[in-house]
């Protein structure tokens, strides 16, 4: 095969031709897929609400964040736990590091009133009950209920804003159908993303929402290269048919898709292990991100797509011929 | 292209990266922790030191300001986001013009320049909070925004918020000032000697005078020495006697300072005043000098400040108002925001994200060397420089590295291997039906093209706008992904192509193992 004296053009319509046989029937697969879908995005709403909604980060509600060292005999991170549990309180605690260390992230939000705990109010009712000087202030965030309104919004609208603008350049360097298939794949994995923060009570915030608009624009890739693939070989051979087209595509490049996303899970699965506790949660999210990224890529992108298509050309949908 | 022009391409790019991270490298691995401290010193302190140590100075800053520098979530320090307090400023208003309909036209500019006074104000108590590289900026939303690297009391800020200066009026040393002005060879900027070190050596300061600087506000707002002042030690009045500042018009309807002083002021004035006409009475806020108006006639409780500069500047109204309130903020604060990072969390997060930078790369190596052997070799040369490129351009932007933007970087190294692959299974893909290797390389760079454009710009587009975030932490990861981008496609497309190329010639293989 190596020995072909033909010009590239004529090469790959070849090869085009007799090569690639290989296929898997990726878009007739589509009714498995989008129920495996739905049924992942209606457990997330179960969720919402069992859970009555997202926790959600003091970016987003105003509260204090301290980050503590006690050094005391017999702390127990349950009995830190009731020290902050009242009606009005939203609070969590959670232990950072080697647990033995005692170094303790401690998050409090006043639900009721719009006024925002002092650190050195939390450091008192620590001392109180731990003795004085058994704590080490290490750190501490404190965000008004103001800026947070503000700073989520502002996250919002800019996640629509972006997803705008990659429907604008994939409907402009390819057509619309394709716009629209690859960002309702990118709802459907920020919909996961989403899903799985409720699950695992993973609080929004702003570096979640980072996370969000990083899927955004990286998971989006995988859906390119297929497309780009689709419309080479379409252009290469417009008669074929499109859900032959489109599966060939899907599988030729199904080894790239594969290689580049588990690259870079790697690196985000090691940004989840050593980034700490500012970026072990926005590296979790990535890694979920990622994997739903190349998942709908190939089971959701392309499928919309088609779907599209052929309600736009009024075509009979070929899926019989697709057995 | 021919091969020595792609070469020299590379170097260059190389070059230009190297010179933009010098100063970086410079204060980071060669310069010593004395020698990093010199550029703290606030201004007036600079101008006693050596010629040589001023030098020092100057070399110091500079490599300063062109280095990257790390955030407070690295470093260490103090964050605090205020802003105006609307129901005071609004309560301050209707005070002012007594008619809540102007108030709500006026709103817009009146709650812009409370903003800017607030940021003047604080600017000109910066070196107060005895950090060397203090932050204070207005935010896209109207808030002030405070930085302090190295601290960690968040106290200093609250103080220096509600704190009122130290006013004081000194009559101005005419005597020294007049013999300076006729030495020759010193040279005087509007009445002031603008350096210390052209003073003669016979030259002695009188026992009851003492040397003051005197700032003034640069573009920016930021206070700027550009002078100095002989003034009598002498307190001639404090500033526990101004009742009232405020703006008025002069005779010729040029803007002017008024101010008022309580009787017992009055009384004092009536004296100093009748004293010394024509003679400049300096109004000193916290041992600097900001205005030394001449006093052209006896004023016992009430005057009038006129300045050329007034014409052009109305800020300079507002500023010398405000002095005279003692540098009082015109309207009360909130404190909307406030971080503390202990230095020990600071070097957590370095190495956090260290860590998870090399363990994620790593990985990446190794498999990348595995599964597509020399190709997968020259990928990660394409990787060095890529980081190269982007750290260039951090350089040359003069970005502060935050910990989402290690992470932006580390989201660059997977970008930077997703193009790899794209271009290597292309060209496995390509190995099937082309005649030779470099036929293969040729088609299947040819064909990846289009598919790396594409995803690289899509991705451009999300992390742009991410860096136009105001958000803190999302804007450092976009910027840094945005940038690894950029280096992305230039080190995929053409630095990587550049090496199997030179591979292939220089040691004449019929084909590298992919």
């Amino acid at each position: 095969m190596e020995n072909q004296n033909t010009t590239p053009q004529e090469k790959t319509q070849k090869v085009w031709g007799l090569k690639v046989h290989k296929r898997v029937h990726f878009i007739g697969m589509r009714k498995f897929s989008f129920l495996f879908s739905a049924l992942i995005l209606l457990a997330g709403i179960a969720l919402y609400f069992v859970k009555g909604g997202f926790k959600m980060g003091i970016d987003f509600q105003g509260g204090t964040r301290v980050e503590v060292n006690i050094n005391a005999a017999n702390v127990n991170i349950d009995s830190i736990r009731q020290l902050f549990m009242k009606d009005n309180f939203d609070s969590s605690v959670n232990t950072v590091g080697d647990p033995t260390k005692q170094h303790y992230l401690i998050t409090v939000s006043d639900l009721t009133e719009k006024t925002v705990i002092a650190p050195t109010n939390i450091t008192m009712i620590l001392e109180q009950k731990f003795g004085s000087n058994t704590i080490e202030l290490l750190g501490s965030e404190e965000i008004g209920p103001k800026v947070a309104e503000n700073t989520g919004q502002r996250l919002i609208t800019l996640l629509l804003f972006v997803s705008l603008l990659i429907l604008l350049f994939v409907a402009l360097r390819f057509n619309f159908l394709y716009g629209a298939g690859a960002v309702l794949a990118l709802f459907h994995d920020i919909a996961i993303m989403a899903a799985f923060a409720l699950f695992l009570d993973i609080p929004i915030d702003s570096t979640i929402i980072a996370a969000f608009l990083t899927i955004l624009g990286y998971s989006i890739n995988d859906t390119i290269v297929v497309f780009d693939r689709v419309r080479e070989s379409h252009k290469l051979n417009p008669e074929e048919d499109y859900e032959m087209v489109m599966d060939r595509s899907i599988t030729v490049t199904l080894s790239r898709t594969l290689v580049t996303s588990l690259t870079t899970l790697f690196v985000a699965i090691s940004i989840t292990i050593w980034g700490g506790r500012v970026l072990s949660n926005f590296g979790l999210m990535l890694c979920i991100g990622i994997v739903s990224g190349t998942y709908s890529s190939i089971f959701v992108a392309s499928p919309i797509s088609f779907m599209l298509r052929n309600a736009m050309h009024k075509k009979k949908p070929s899926e019989k011929k697709a057995k | 292209m021919n091969k020595g022009f792609r070469f020299f391409v590379l170097l260059l790019f190389t070059g230009l990266a190297f010179y933009f991270l010098y100063p970086t490298i410079q204060w980071y691995f060669v310069l010593t922790p004395e020698q990093q401290n010199i550029i703290g010193l606030p201004e007036e302190k600079v101008a006693d030191l050596s010629k040589e140590q001023k030098q020092q100075f100057k070399d110091v800053k500079e490599i300063r300001q062109r280095s990257i520098k790390l955030g407070l979530d690295l470093q260490g320090g103090v964050f605090i986001l205020m802003q105006i307090n609307e129901d005071d400023l609004r309560k301050k208003l209707l005070e002012t013009y007594g008619d809540s309909n102007v108030v709500n036209e006026k709103w817009e500019d009146e709650y812009k320049s409370a903003v800017q006074q607030t940021l003047d104000v604080l600017k000109s108590r910066m070196d107060k909070f005895g950090v060397s590289e203090p932050v204070i900026q207005k935010t896209y939303s109207g808030q002030i925004s405070v930085q302090l690297p190295g601290l960690d009391n968040p106290q200093l800020i609250r103080d220096a918020l509600s704190k009122v200066g130290k006013l004081e009026f000194h009559m101005v040393d005419e005597e020294s000032m007049g013999f300076l002005m006729k030495y020759p060879g010193i040279q005087m900027s509007n009445g002031t000697v603008v350096s210390k070190e052209s003073i003669p050596t016979n030259f002695f300061l009188p026992p009851d005078s003492a040397w003051y600087p005197y700032f003034e506000n640069d573009l920016e707002g930021s206070p700027r020495l550009v002078g100095w002042y002989i003034l009598k030690t002498t307190v001639e009045l404090d500033g526990t006697y101004v009742e009232k500042a405020m703006q008025g018009s002069d005779n010729d309807g040029n803007p002017s300072v008024n101010f008022q002083l309580s009787p017992e002021g009055g009384d004092i004035f009536y004296i100093v005043t009748s004293k010394n006409t024509n003679k400049r009475l300096a109004i000193v806020l916290d041992e600097k000098v900001k205005s030394a108006p001449y006093i052209r006639a006896v004023i016992s409780d009430s005057g009038t400040i006129t300045s050329e500069s007034f014409k052009h500047n109305p800020n300079e109204v507002l500023f010398l108002i405000n002095v005279l309130k003692a540098g009082a903020l015109p309207v009360k604060i909130d404190i909307v925001q406030e971080n503390v990072i202990g230095p020990t969390l600071g070097q957590d997060s370095i190495n956090a994200g260290i860590q998870a930078a090399a363990w994620g790369a790593l990985a990446v190596v190794i498999f990348m060397i595995l599964y597509y052997r020399v190709s997968g070799f020259i990928s990660m040369v394409g990787l060095v420089f890529n980081m190269w490129f982007l750290m260039g351009t951090m350089g040359l932007m003069g970005n502060t590295m935050t910990l989402s933007g290690i992470a932006g970087i580390a989201l660059t190294v997977g970008m930077a291997v997703d193009a790899s692959v794209i271009i290597f299974e292309r060209i496995r893909e390509e190995m099937r039906r082309a005649r030779s290797f470099k036929h293969a390389l040729e088609n299947g760079y040819e064909m990846a093209k289009s598919t790396i454009w594409d995803s690289n710009i899509t991705t451009l587009i999300a992390s742009a706008a991410l860096a136009m975030s105001d958000v803190e932490a999302v804007r450092g990861f976009g910027l840094t992904l945005s940038f690894g981008i950029i280096a992305n496609i230039f080190a995929s497309l053409y630095v990587m192509r550049f090496f199997f190329d030179w591979l292939l010639d220089t040691f004449k293989l019929k084909k590298l193992s992919i």
